[in-house]
């Protein structure tokens, strides 16, 4: 199991750390579907450069929050640790577990 | 634009889930003693609006939401 550290001195560290990638990770995913909306054509130009402009925003926002908390590694980190975990996830259901699977434990800071 | 990771799994999870749709249903009954005392049934659509829409759904909620900025540019958005 993959563990936050959300006790102790970097508490606001493990919980920013927490919060900021789930946003990011939300923020990434609505771009790549608004990506889709602009490409399907349906939006005027007003809407596109409007939700430009929003996700540029939203972007720099977070960019600005990793610095100032001095969190973007350990952000990068989680990231990592969580498509690790997808990623194995989609791959066992791929291909049934077999004796000595690949699938390796997280190990704990 | 952001340096691709070698690995994008969450993203691409939920972007393959927006892209193509998911339906769930689920029927539960919650039991006390083996009494039946509650009843739940679940039918849950998601999807990214684009789908949404060429499925036929919310297709005049989506144009209202739009019109209506339209109208008042000032008003703020993203309910989320």
């Amino acid at each position: 199991m993959t563990q936050i550290d959300i006790d102790g001195e970097s508490a606001r560290d493990g919980l920013m750390t927490l919060v900021i990638t789930i946003v990011e990770l939300l923020i990434e995913a609505m771009e790549r579907e608004a990506i889709r909306r602009m490409e399907s054509g349906d939006l005027t130009e007003e809407e596109i450069e409007r939700i430009g402009a929003q996700f540029a925003a939203l972007d720099a926002e977070i960019a600005a929050i990793k610095e100032e908390e001095a969190i973007e590694d350990s952000v990068g980190e989680l990231r990592d640790r969580l498509d690790g975990l997808v990623v194995d996830a989609i791959r066992s259901v791929e291909e049934p577990p077999q004796q000595g699977s690949t699938h390796e434990p997280i190990e704990n800071d | 634009m952001k340096p691709e990771r070698p690995e994008d799994g969450v993203v691409d999870l939920i972007d393959v889930i927006l892209r193509d749709g998911a339906i769930v249903r689920a029927d539960v009954i919650i039991t006390v003693a083996d009494v039946p005392l509650v009843g739940l049934k679940l039918s849950a659509a998601l999807a990214g609006m684009d789908t949404m829409t060429e499925y036929g759904l919310f297709e005049a909620w989506d144009a209202r939401q739009r019109q209506r900025h339209r109208k008042q540019p000032e008003a703020s958005d993203s309910e989320r």
